[in-house]
């Protein structure tokens, strides 16, 4: 049987404890959740880009840039930024309007963008713009340096894009389908099956990109409703020297085919 | 019978030294091969590599294509003293020659994040020859020892390695000038005020620096590269509790409790001066403060407001304890570092004693306990007319000032002498062997382990879990830690010493007893091991420290003109072979004075030896595991 | 003695009040207005401070940035070519101009620092 003075020692020692690791832990959680709480992501000057929505349409798409059809497609406003990731960097802030569609067969982007100058050549530099898509889950430094060959670029110049392609049934040497293998580097597609056209009228470009929709070539980015890839968009002033790195981009944002 | 025994044994450890060594030679070569040039494509991101581990065989012209999967980073490699930095989005070619075996460590040479520090890869140039010789020179350490100690004679027992004598002692003290200097009252206080102003502009320079990184920050790198460094590779292997005498944080509470900063004030401590509980005058409360403090390393040992947390709440608690406290109850059982500081300093090769106990025995009444007009009675409350253990005395010197006969020494001694002492000479409850310093011994290994895994290994996961990257994560760290340090490892001691209490057929002694005597033979090998991993700490991240000293408060000084230095590791090459040789010498104390352990635990000669024979087969694996971790 | 000891506590006190001083004094040092105290940060961590500039038109401005984050940025102004090259965690860089066109210019981070990096910008308005 216990005595009295046994409990009480009992009781004594595990108050003591309770108040020796009590505020210990106390501490260490208050610590804990300073610490945790300041090294938390505080993003400032960030914003949610909208999603570049496009539509489904029966009717056929057409390359031509100027066709009636793309004046009744909703057009957004995207914001194209200097490159600023790798040397040498972009100068240039524009903006520039995208209408973009889809049909059972093919999936079509109009890209319109103004330019002072119609720089068709190859000296000094020629007009140029591009289409980036990469899946849905690519990590952010995929927009600068996707390096695992999942992104597809497709490059359209305004030197490749000559009138007599414009007569031909396929103006595909005006673009470029490429896929980004690593910085620096792209790889074209083995063999190219998207179709562009770029047309110059008051003081604007008009380029348009088409793609069959399903593409059953290696290194070919899927496209269908509900996958939802991330997209951007860049653009080159021939007249203002731009080429390679130097040029403007937009941030990726996702690319939401309306099932409608 | 015994020879036999020895025969069956050594094979049986040769075989497994074997295994182990052949086990670690993995045929996976990274990358792939054409003609002799092998090329492996290597990226980084916070905060490991991917492959971490590359194989390649000696002799090789080795290629790495390094790529960034984030930001900017870099590459230094260990020994070969190779150097490179990787932008996103390019892809930097390194090229080198193979012609160095072994395992060396690469790191990241461009702060990209907080655990930027701890950002490594391992090269491996097989064949591991190093390793395989480090296992070798284990295992005849061990064998050796054990023969020796079928063969020891009464006269060598009382000589470490048979060389030199337990009792050897060299008084430092019986100069004159160094007698004058620990009797001056400012001695050494003046030291402890110089450690004051430093701590403040390590505060001021902790807070400071916010979140930034802490290995450019005046805070994080004089506190967690050069004092810990200092601490575990001179100060408490070598030194005891030197860090005690000058250290800086019961400045304040001293002064409140005396009244004066330098000259004799009140005796008795200003504040609520209670004693400590009793069931809480042991090592307990301090390894359980310092194993929570270590949850949090993720955060203060990069971070420099979380360094300044941690030492400011240090520095309030000491204050406030000593408000509450008798004198220096805050040093002895509630500073972090108390714990591993006086169980290490057991090892250590200096003390403080009493020259002549004769002179205590008639001496009334004991100033050195009491006080008297010349200086206080032990602040750390030791009887320093009976102190026999470096445990709990703290060198404050006072007792050097008091003693009226001068009567105090401080001695030079062999290495671990302590040990060997298993309680005070009169029969004192508190100052002995006990399971609370089997627990400091066991979970320093532990914490060893982690930390080292962490911060010098090549697992990215890891990191990311001590940084709390997810709640999750951190929690199963938190979980899984505490259950290696304190049941897995000393639940393996209890299994060793429960076959070594069968193995010697003592009837009468207590698993207990065994556990506990025998877990003193992991304090030489856990100092060597802390101190071995804390060269590595300095060696590596020494340049950094000139850079902060000319710029201490992130103002855009340059006091030295060493400002800009950059990343400059050195000795690496030799980093392998120091810390192995530390390893080895570890394990020599550690076998020297474990089989005195046996000895003192079992009650006859050959109950010990037989006693002996798991737990040296135990150290001898542990030293081959650590050897594994650092060099493998 | 006893000024002895009272000296040896003044001295204390002003060894830790020193250093807090030191610092505070530092600080309002830096309010000149030809000199701009620029810093980069990731935008998960506080993006630029300021994030908005502003000078005067045809006065000689020098921007002081410094990177006290943990990853390496760069300043860069495309519209009057003004570039630090990479600053380092730690590392400080100058860029001293006179601007003569009044309006607002974008400056923007040129490493790749962050999942955000794009949004690593700013405006200096030259009034």
């Amino acid at each position: 049987m216990r005595s009295t003075s046994d409990t009480d020692a009992r009781k004594h020692t595990t108050a003591t404890m309770l108040r020796f690791f009590v505020p210990l832990l106390v501490l260490g959680v208050a610590f804990f959740v300073v610490m945790y709480s300041l090294t938390r992501d505080r993003l400032v000057g960030v914003t949610e880009e909208e999603p570049l929505r496009i539509s489904y349409t029966t009717s056929d798409i057409p390359l031509d840039p100027l066709a009636e059809y793309w004046a009744g497609t909703a057009a957004m406003m995207i914001h194209l930024w200097p490159q600023n990731a790798r040397v040498p960097y972009g100068t240039q802030e524009r903006d520039i309007w995208v209408r973009g569609s889809y049909n059972d067969r093919e999936i079509a982007f109009q890209v319109e963008f103004e330019d002072a100058t119609e720089n068709r050549d190859v000296a000094p530099k020629p007009d140029a713009c591009a289409v980036f898509i990469e899946p849905a889950d690519s990590p952010a430094i995929g927009q600068m340096m996707a390096q695992d060959g999942s992104g597809n670029i497709w490059h359209w110049r305004a030197d490749w894009d000559s009138e007599q392609h414009h007569n031909a049934s396929d103006s595909v040497t005006a673009v470029a389908e490429l896929i980004t293998a690593g910085p620096g580097t792209q790889t074209p597609l083995a063999s190219q099956n998207v179709a562009a056209r770029g047309e110059y009228r008051d003081g604007k470009w008009h380029v348009v990109f088409k793609r069959s929709l399903s593409s059953q070539q290696e290194g070919a980015i899927e496209l269908g409703t509900g996958l939802d890839p991330l997209i951007s968009f860049a653009v080159w002033d021939g007249a203002k020297m731009e080429s390679f790195a130097a040029k403007s981009i937009s941030i990726m944002r996702s690319l939401i085919m309306e099932r409608d | 019978m015994r020879a036999h025994s020895n025969t069956l044994a050594a094979l049986a450890v040769g075989a497994l030294a074997c295994t182990i060594s052949s086990c670690s030679d993995s045929d996976r070569y990274s990358g792939e091969l054409v003609g002799d040039q092998r090329t492996i494509e290597v990226s980084v991101g916070r905060f490991s590599y991917d492959p971490s581990i590359i194989t390649v065989k000696e002799g090789e012209t080795v290629k790495i294509k390094l790529v960034s999967r984030d930001v900017t980073h870099g590459f230094y490699l260990y020994d070969y003293g190779i150097q490179a930095t990787v932008d996103p989005g390019e892809i930097r070619v390194i090229g080198f020659v193979a012609d160095k075996a072994g395992r060396f460590s690469f790191r990241c040479s461009v702060t990209c994040g907080w655990m930027h520090p701890y950002e490594y890869g391992y090269l491996r140039v097989l064949p591991n020859r190093r390793y395989h010789a480090g296992v070798i020179l284990i295992v005849l350490l061990s064998l050796g020892s054990l023969a020796l100690v079928f063969k020891r004679t009464k006269r060598s027992q009382q000589a470490l390695f048979g060389i030199i004598p337990l009792g050897w002692r060299f008084e430092l003290t019986k100069y004159k000038p160094v007698r004058n200097l620990f009797k001056r009252r400012w001695f050494p206080t003046v030291f402890v005020i110089l450690n004051s102003l430093i701590f403040v502009v390590i505060l001021v320079s902790a807070l400071k620096g916010g979140v930034s990184a802490g290995n450019l920050n005046f805070g994080v790198m004089i506190v967690w590269v050069l004092w810990w460094v200092l601490l575990m590779t001179i100060f408490v292997p070598v030194l005891g509790r030197f860090w005690c005498m000058v250290c800086p944080f019961p400045l304040l509470g001293d002064w409140l409790q005396r009244g004066k900063l330098i000259g004799v004030g009140r005796h008795k401590s200003w504040g609520l001066g209670k004693r400590w509980p009793k069931r809480f005058r042991n090592l307990w409360p301090v390894t359980m403060v310092f194993f929570v403090a270590t949850f949090l390393f993720g955060f203060f040992t990069v971070i420099p407001i979380a360094t300044f947390g941690l030492l400011a709440v240090v520095v309030l608690g000491a204050i406030i304890v000593s408000l509450i406290f008798e004198k220096r109850t805050f040093c002895l059982y509630v500073c972090p570092v108390s714990g591993f500081q006086g169980l290490y300093a057991n090892f250590a090769a200096c003390e403080v004693r009493v020259k002549d106990p004769a002179i205590c025995q008639t001496h009334k009444p004991k100033s050195c306990y009491v006080g008297n007009e010349k200086g206080y009675g032990c602040p750390w409350m030791e009887q320093p007319f009976d102190l026999n253990r470096n445990t709990y005395c703290g060198l404050c010197l006072e007792c050097f000032k008091t003693c009226p006969h001068d009567n105090m020494a401080l001695n030079i001694r062999p290495f671990g002498t302590d040990l060997l002492v298993a309680r005070k000479r009169t029969d004192d409850l508190y100052n002995r062997r006990g399971l609370d310093e089997a627990f400091k011994s066991l979970t320093m290994i532990g914490v060893l382990v982690v930390f080292f895994l962490t911060m010098q290994g090549p697992h990215g996961w890891l990191r990311d879990l001590v940084s709390v990257k997810t709640l999750g994560g951190y929690a199963l760290f938190v979980a899984a830690y505490t259950v290696l340090s304190f049941v897995l490892v000393p639940g393996l001691f209890l299994l060793v010493s429960y076959l070594s209490k069968l193995a010697s057929g003592d009837k009468q002694v207590s698993l207990k007893q065994v556990f506990v005597g025998f877990s003193y033979c992991l304090v030489p090998l856990g100092v060597a091991r802390w101190a071995a991993f804390s060269l590595g700490i300095i060696l590596v991240n020494g340049s950094y420290i000139p850079r902060v000293l000319s710029d201490p408060l992130s103002v855009g000084w340059n006091l030295l003109g060493t400002a800009s230095w950059g990343f400059a590791p050195f000795w690496t090459g030799a980093l392998p072979y120091l810390q192995t040789v530390m390893l080895l010498a570890g394990l020599a104390f550690s076998l020297e004075y474990g089989y005195r352990f046996a000895g003192q635990i079992f009650g006859t000669e050959n109950e010990a030896k037989r006693g002996w024979i798991p737990m040296l087969l135990f150290l001898m694996g542990l030293s081959i595991l650590f050897l594994w971790l650092f060099e493998g | 003695m006893l000024m002895r000891t009272n000296a040896a506590a003044i001295v204390t006190l002003l060894c830790l009040a020193g250093p807090a001083l030191a610092v505070s004094g530092c600080r309002s040092a830096r309010a000149d207005a030809a000199r701009l105290t620029l810093l980069t940060r990731a935008p998960e961590r506080g993006n630029w401070s300021p994030r908005t500039i502003r000078v005067q038109r045809g006065r000689q401005v020098t921007i002081v940035v410094r990177n006290p984050d943990t990853v390496t940025h760069s300043f860069y102004l495309p519209a009057l070519n003004l570039s630090t090259g990479a600053i380092r965690p730690g590392d400080v860089r100058e860029v001293t101009f006179t601007p003569e066109v009044a309006g607002e210019y974008l400056f923007m981070c040129t490493i790749w620092c962050s999942d955000y990096h794009m949004y690593e910008r700013g405006t200096l308005i030259v009034e």
